[in-house]
């Protein structure tokens, strides 16, 4: 009874955190430019997250040390570097537009400018972060996500040809503007596939203990959770297209954004977005400085758990600290958010090849995984993502020149 | 007369014979206990790497993960502690010919 | 503890003190070359500065100018490898961190700026 109950809470937390700034503007754009046509991307980046992230807790499971401890330990310093210094300053840019996304969601919602929101808003972060525990971060912001649903009745509401949503799952090259349609899948991946989510689930793991006895929990919240929130994402898609591709309407700005479930559900369709916008977003803030300071922390050694009152782990505690006032300078500057959101999109998109492939080479160590070293599904899941990952890399600087908008 | 030195700035450094040809680098020391409660530990063995493809392009890491599972062969070979003159850090050499000290490495899953 | 794979099983490992506290990682080791003797695993090194030299010469530079900048000294923490209990997942050593100056950074801001701030002290969260 309490393995249901933890995988349903699992569940429920993956569909809940699945949405956040990136996947709202990337699944809206795409739908506004090329209709239904790239429901695979989101589709992929879902099934790519679960391999990921079900990698990443049975590892931690198993060996009892999270992601970034194994990539130091077993590649060393040199290496280790990479993943450190790459994870931090696309992981910051991210939270950045995070709290963008907060204070666009509180400048519609009052009139005050998104800028004054800025310290405001890290501030609520950082006290959450201060005094909540790891379980009320992860599993409170996930619960109020749910409100992400809405999307899925706003989709439901607008009537589409579902055989068309089915269609568009498969890969179709694109009738016009080539490079803008791969720059939005690219996008949309980045979006669904954040390094930062793989640390922070196998962080999680560690702090919420689990062992061998988990990774059944482990397979079902990572396929499950993630399958659902992948649905989600494509709801917002599907709004997206039937809202914005009929009018012609070419989003740049988050204030057209709100207005995409107001066909379907009038002025409560307003609302629930804003609310959806601003609680994802805030969700994924904490997230993110979470998972700074966990990559700092293993990578060199320090104390850290997010259960632990702040003065016993001094240097975790500050570097979250320092690393959310850091990233709501640019909003507070005034930037552009969804500008933003899309180069860190791309970005992160691009940075997954130095997690994912050593990932390869730590799930097949059995001195690391012990008899749960992957199998032949695994392998081939991981290292097509590894290869996918690979080519991305390669794409992603044309892809934001071209077809960056 | 002692000496120390650092383990971390000495792996990756070339190895070569007493006629200055290349053997292999320095991957991984092992050390064994001196005595039951002692504490100390001294260094019986040397482990260097003899090059290779795989080395080459993913480290001492992926060279072990690819003999672990598909018993693909790592080029390495056994070197003594005797055998390995350290004086000179940066350029380690062998005592005598390679024929003369080195030992094949046991099969992957024997030693750990 | 028989055999141990210095590089596989100790560098760069995750290390506790008798608390099971974390104070660092093995960023170093140090042998001692004796004549006519193997070599003794004479200490283990935890600092930022060992670790930086291991990246490369510009890296330890950078490091120092950085520290000098902020007034800081660099804090090399050498522990002898006859205080190392077990080497298995961790290597934990049979001393308190606070004995050594592995802590030194976490304890300065404990005192100084987590402890300012309500709510940064008292008993676990959980």
């Amino acid at each position: 009874m309490k393995k249901i109950a933890e995988v349903a809470l699992g569940v429920i937390t993956g569909i809940g955190g699945f949405l956040e700034v990136g996947s709202l503007a990337t699944s809206v754009q795409g739908g506004a430019e090329f209709g239904f046509q790239l429901g695979w991307a989101v589709l992929l980046g879902s099934i790519s997250l679960m391999v990921l992230m079900e990698a990443s807790g049975r590892l931690a499971a198993v060996s009892n040390r999270t992601l970034v401890d194994q990539l130091r330990e077993r590649f060393g310093i040199r290496f280790f570097l990479l993943p450190l210094i790459v994870g931090f300053l696309v992981s910051l840019l991210v939270l950045s537009a995070e709290i963008g996304g907060v204070t666009l969601a509180l400048q519609m919602a009052t009139g005050i400018r998104f800028q004054l929101w800025a310290l405001p808003i890290a501030f609520l972060a950082w006290l959450l972060l201060w005094r909540g525990t790891f379980g009320l971060v992860e599993k409170g912001a996930s619960m109020l996500g749910l409100v992400s649903v809405v999307f899925a009745i706003g989709a439901a509401a607008l009537h589409p040809r579902w055989t068309s949503v089915g269609a568009g799952l498969l890969p179709t090259p694109p009738a016009h503007d080539s490079a803008r349609y791969w720059y939005l899948a690219v996008s949309i991946l980045g979006a669904s596939i954040s390094p930062y989510l793989i640390m922070f689930y196998s962080s999680g793991a560690i702090e919420d203990g689990w062992t061998h006895d988990h990774l059944g929990i482990n397979r079902v919240t990572a396929v499950l959770g993630n399958l659902f929130g992948g649905g989600l994402a494509l709801m917002v898609l599907v709004v997206g297209a039937l809202v914005f591709l009929p009018r012609h309407i070419h989003v740049d700005a988050y204030e057209q954004l709100a207005l995409v479930l107001t066909p379907a559900l009038s002025h409560p369709g307003f609302v629930f977005f804003l609310a959806t916008l601003g609680i994802t977003c805030f969700g994924t803030t904490l997230e993110i400085a979470l998972a700074i300071a966990y990559l700092l922390a293993q990578g060199l050694g320090w104390q850290w758990s997010e259960n632990m009152r702040p003065s016993q782990d001094s240097r975790f505690s500050t570097t979250y600290s320092l690393v959310i006032l850091l990233a709501a300078i640019p909003i507070l500057l005034g930037v552009n958010v969804l500008g933003l959101t899309n180069i860190s999109m791309v970005l992160t998109a691009a940075s997954l090849p130095v997690t994912v492939v050593p990932m390869v080479l730590l799930m097949n160590d059995r001195d690391v995984m012990g008899k749960s070293v992957n199998g032949v599904v695994a392998n081939v899941a991981l290292v097509a993502l590894a290869v996918m990952s690979c080519a991305i890399l390669l794409a992603a600087l044309p892809l934001q020149l071209l077809g960056g908008g | 007369m002692t000496r120390e030195l650092r383990v971390d700035t000495l792996i990756g450094r070339m190895v070569r014979d007493p006629a200055g040809h290349r053997v292999g680098r320095i991957r991984e020391l092992i050390a064994e206990i001196v005595g039951p409660g002692s504490g100390e530990y001294v260094v019986r063995e040397f482990h260097l790497s003899t090059g290779g493809l795989v080395e080459a392009l993913g480290g001492t890491h992926l060279a072990r993960v690819l003999s672990q599972r598909f018993g693909l062969r790592s080029n390495r070979v056994v070197i003594g502690w005797r055998d390995l003159d350290l004086s000179d850090a940066a350029g380690p050499r062998l005592r005598r010919p390679l024929a003369e000290v080195a030992a094949a490495l046991p099969p992957p899953g024997g030693k750990r | 503890m028989k055999g141990i794979c210095l590089v596989h099983d100790v560098l760069d490992v995750q290390v506790v003190d008798r608390t099971r506290r974390k104070m660092g990682r093995v960023d170093g080791i140090v042998i001692e070359l004796r004549d006519g003797e193997p070599p003794r695993v004479a200490a283990l090194l935890v600092g930022g500065s060992v670790l930086a030299e291991r990246v490369g010469r510009w890296m330890l530079a950078l490091t120092r100018g950085v520290l000098r900048l902020l007034r800081i000294e660099p804090a090399i923490t050498r522990i002898a490898f006859e205080k190392v209990r077990v080497v298995g997942s961790c290597v934990e050593l049979d001393l308190d961190a606070g004995s050594t100056s592995a802590l030194r950074t976490e304890r300065w801001l404990d005192a100084h700026v987590v402890c300012r701030i309500p709510g940064g002290t008292g008993a676990e969260k959980k």
